[in-house]
């Protein structure tokens, strides 16, 4: 026979300040815990939006990332004129030729970092359709024109719409603003390849991007540019897969999340231990009274446990609410394989908060066992005797 | 009795209550410690290089953008320059992208190397030879030896991921200075590899004194302008913050957690302080009526949070400064502890959970034995099994260090400052005074005639 949880829950009540301290603390850990996630989930989530599984990225193969990938103008002329890369509406192959470099620029909110200066042909828009110019114009082929990424364009002092930027020999206009989609190329600036190739005095591409129909259409476009001689110093993968690579950016921070929650973890499960012995010892009189009535001393060691993690849930309520303003700021770090600033924002999910839940109901299982173990153990007579 | 042997006894009146507080406060200062600790670490070199008149100069675009070669002797010309000298990061891979295989590798000038970086020698002056004399020539830290168990004459590869050639190098040598685990060999072994015009990462400009750098900066920047490569100069420390920074605001990260653990801390501190006042109010009621000052007892009661709190202190703090050093105790402990935790849970689950043998049904078998057993045990067997975790790796476990613990993130021993020890004796006396505080003020005002009517 099991004791019922309103029995529970107004003894919660009616020691609401305990509850609430103890609950506190265990709110505390989970909101640390969920926050510290919502930024790891955060990060993956702008690389995750970037890459598209249409489309085919050629690097350099002992490249890590496109920051340092070299192909040369031959390999790239072999790589336009590669069959099965889908065509536009015009019948001109979707590939855009790619030139990264890094421009070091003063942040709005102090020190300086790198954005991402990626030039791109005409049908790079076309190829990542989340990327919408919002505000005036696309840039010009040709000319020193810019297109900035909307976070790029809050985070960097200089970026707005209308003012004109220095990259490394002359002043460059930013003639218009892009939306991303909360991806990586938010933090972005684009420029015509060949204009900033000249600019920046680079000798060698990047990476070039392909798109391809399906599945089949990939296999084969990779199968061939991986048996070209010419391409032997190449390596294709869809961009998905570059930008899922990228991901293992947030690993540290999902490490240091974890650590955070476990070691706090530790001192708000002795917390509640305290809570629910002085719950325990201030009732010896109605645990014996239960006995009688005959409730076995299991119902007993459950009834104290589920106590305990009911005490723990608000907690993780607590916790859940404490982390919820953080949803959506923005904040930036620098992505050390591409040496560039990635700017995102805190997400906190659905499932971050249900882990954040289940992980105070961890916390009050084990800080809840042991006084529900004497509770079940006492026996009655003393019991009944205690004032 | 005396007053602060009542605050002892009192202290010790509830021992689980008290020994539960202070591990939990222990626990959670320790981790203040170990956070601030780290932060000091990542800060270190920026911190230490203030001292020496040294600056930096790269390319005004960014570190990507490489410096024409003529530029270092132009430096060098310049009034109260006392050395320059060309380091270029080729980055790549040893072996494999791991992080613990990751460090620092250079190409140097070695005929000015050592005389711009004057705090670093090469351990013996011959090894500075062998490096100018073979172009494939590399001198490493010791630590890289002890890391990998690299010895003189080795050959090692490092696979290049910035530029794109690999590199095959000679052991000729160990250098010694503020880092231990770079790695320098010659600029003219990465130019000839390349096989384009060579080209300068950044230069290192050692000044004559501290007061010469800001207008040197100045100059250097001046001199640069409006030429096809612009420069940025800036001190060595402002160099290496700027890494810092861009990981973006870790100092605000850690204080904001540093100072959310503490509020839990209090949380944790007063919710027991308000128990322990709670189930005394007769006795206090008592001791009001024997003549005690309504001071006295406040007194009494904030002494008591302290106690309590410099319990949990000493537990944390200390335990943190013996244990820092020794990851592998950090590693057995946690170990230990997770093994404890899994394992309750797992008692826990199965206690709850299993149908329960009825007293009417005495037939034993081995299932309700065991049964019996583990509602018996349970909790001692969990905590046994725990440590017997811990020295089990304790004694299995090879050495480690931070290095390999922290995947190559901590590049040396960690040991606590004194300025974090000194901080966690202020959150200690802070959390013992503001926990008591509130019980402290209600007990000292319990009304005499109420408080002995609870006693019934």
């Amino acid at each position: 026979m099991a004791i019922p949880i309103r029995y529970n829950l107004r003894h919660l009540f009616r020691r609401w300040r305990t509850t609430l301290l103890t609950s506190l603390a265990i709110g505390l850990v989970v909101a640390v815990f969920v926050i510290m996630l919502s930024l790891a989930q955060g990060l993956s989530e702008a690389f995750v939006a970037s890459g598209d599984p249409r489309n085919v990225l050629v690097m350099r193969s002992g490249s890590t990332s496109e920051t340092n990938s070299l192909i040369t103008r031959d390999q790239v002329r072999v790589l336009q004129y590669l069959p099965g890369v889908s065509v536009d509406a015009e019948g001109k192959p979707l590939v855009s030729v790619e030139v990264i470099n890094l421009l070091n620029i003063p942040r709005t909110t102090g020190g300086t970092s790198n954005v991402m200066i990626r030039g791109v042909g005409q049908q790079a828009f076309a190829m990542r359709p989340q990327v919408q110019i919002v505000e005036g114009d696309p840039f010009r082929p040709g000319l020193r024109e810019l297109v900035v990424g909307s976070t790029a364009s809050e985070r960097f002092v200089g970026c707005r719409v209308g003012q004109t930027v220095k990259l490394v020999k002359s002043e460059w206009t930013i003639v218009g603003r892009f939306d991303a989609g909360r991806s990586a190329f938010d933090s972005e600036i684009w420029g015509d390849t060949e204009e900033l190739s000249r600019e920046f005095d680079r000798d060698f591409y990047s990476t070039v991007l392909m798109r391809v129909d399906d599945a089949v259409a990939r296999e084969a476009l990779i199968g061939r540019i991986e048996e070209d001689q010419q391409l032997a110093s190449l390596k294709p993968r869809t961009e998905l897969a570059y930008y899922e690579d990228q991901t293992k950016t947030a690993g540290p921070l999902k490490f240091l999340g974890m650590f955070l929650a476990v070691v706090m973890a530790i001192g708000a499960v002795f917390s509640a231990m305290n809570t629910m012995y002085a719950a325990v010892a201030g009732r010896g009189r109605e645990i014996a009274t239960l006995r009688v009535l005959g409730y076995s001393r299991r119902s007993i060691l459950i009834s104290f446990v589920i106590e305990s993690i009911l005490l723990a849930l608000v907690g993780g309520a607590l916790g859940g609410l404490l982390s919820l303003p953080m949803n959506g700021v923005a904040t930036g770090t620098t992505n050390f394989l591409t040496f560039t600033e990635v700017a995102f924002q805190f997400r906190v999910t659905p499932a971050l908060i249900l882990g954040g839940f289940l992980f105070a109901a961890v916390m009050g299982v084990i800080g809840g066992f042991l006084p529900a173990l004497q509770a079940s153990r006492r026996a009655i007579v003393e019991g009944l005797r205690e004032t | 009795m005396t007053v602060p042997g009542l605050v002892l006894r009192n202290v010790f009146r509830n021992p689980r209550r008290t020994f539960l507080t202070m591990i939990s406060i222990g626990v959670s200062l320790g981790l203040v410690v170990v956070l601030t600790t780290i932060v000091a670490e990542i800060y270190r070199p920026s911190k230490e290089s203030g001292a020496i008149p040294r600056l930096v100069v790269r390319h005004r675009t960014s570190l990507g953008q490489p410096l024409p070669t003529h530029y270092g002797a132009k430096i060098a010309q310049l009034p109260h320059v006392a050395g320059v000298t060309a380091l270029n990061w080729f980055g790549g891979q040893y072996k494999d992208d791991r992080p613990e295989n990751f460090f620092a590798r250079f190409a140097c000038d070695p005929d000015s190397f050592f005389r711009v970086f004057r705090e670093w020698k090469p351990d013996k002056p011959e090894y500075l030879g062998a490096l100018k004399r073979e172009q494939t020539a590399c001198l490493v830290g010791p630590e890289l030896l002890r890391r990998y168990g690299w010895s003189l004459g080795d050959r090692i590869q490092i696979r290049g991921d910035i530029y794109p050639v690999d590199l095959e190098l000679t052991i000729r040598g160990t250098f010694s200075g503020p880092d231990d685990t770079w790695l320098i060999f010659q600029n003219k072994y990465l130019d000839e590899a390349l096989g384009f015009p060579a080209r300068v990462g950044t230069y290192w400009v050692l000044a004559d004194s501290l007061d010469d750098v800001p207008v040197l900066i100045d100059s250097i920047d001046t001199m640069f302008r409006n030429s096809d490569a612009e420069t940025k100069s800036e001190t060595e420390k402002a160099f290496q913050l700027s890494f810092i920074e861009m990981l973006g605001n870790i100092q605000l990260l850690i204080k904001g957690i540093v100072s959310v653990v503490v509020f839990a801390i209090l949380l944790v501190a007063a919710s027991t302080m308000a128990m322990a006042v709670r189930e005394r109010t007769p006795e206090i009621a008592i001791l009001k009526t024997l003549g005690f000052q309504r001071a006295t007892i406040l007194r009494m009661i904030v002494a008591e949070g302290i106690l309590v709190s410099i319990g949990g202190g000493i537990i944390g703090v200390i335990g943190v400064w013996l244990l820092l050093p020794h990851p592998k105790w950090f590693v057995s402990l946690a170990g230990g502890i997770s093994v404890l935790a899994a394992t309750s849970m797992v008692g826990i689950l199965g206690g709850t959970l299993l149908p329960e043998r009825r007293a009417a049904d005495t037939r034993y078998s081995l299932f309700t034995g065991l049964q019996h057993f583990v509602w018996q045990y349970g909790p001692w067997i969990s905590f046994g099994l725990g440590v017997l975790t811990t020295v089990t790796m304790l004694a299995a476990l090879p050495p480690l260090d931070w290095f390999a613990f922290s995947n190559g993130f901590i590049q040396r021993d960690l040991h606590v400052p004194t300025e974090t020890l000194l901080l966690g004796a202020g959150i200690t006396f802070i959390v013992g005074f503001y926990s008591s505080i509130v019980p402290a003020w209600n007990a000292s005002r319990i009304r005499v005639v109420e408080g002995l009517r609870t006693l019934g």
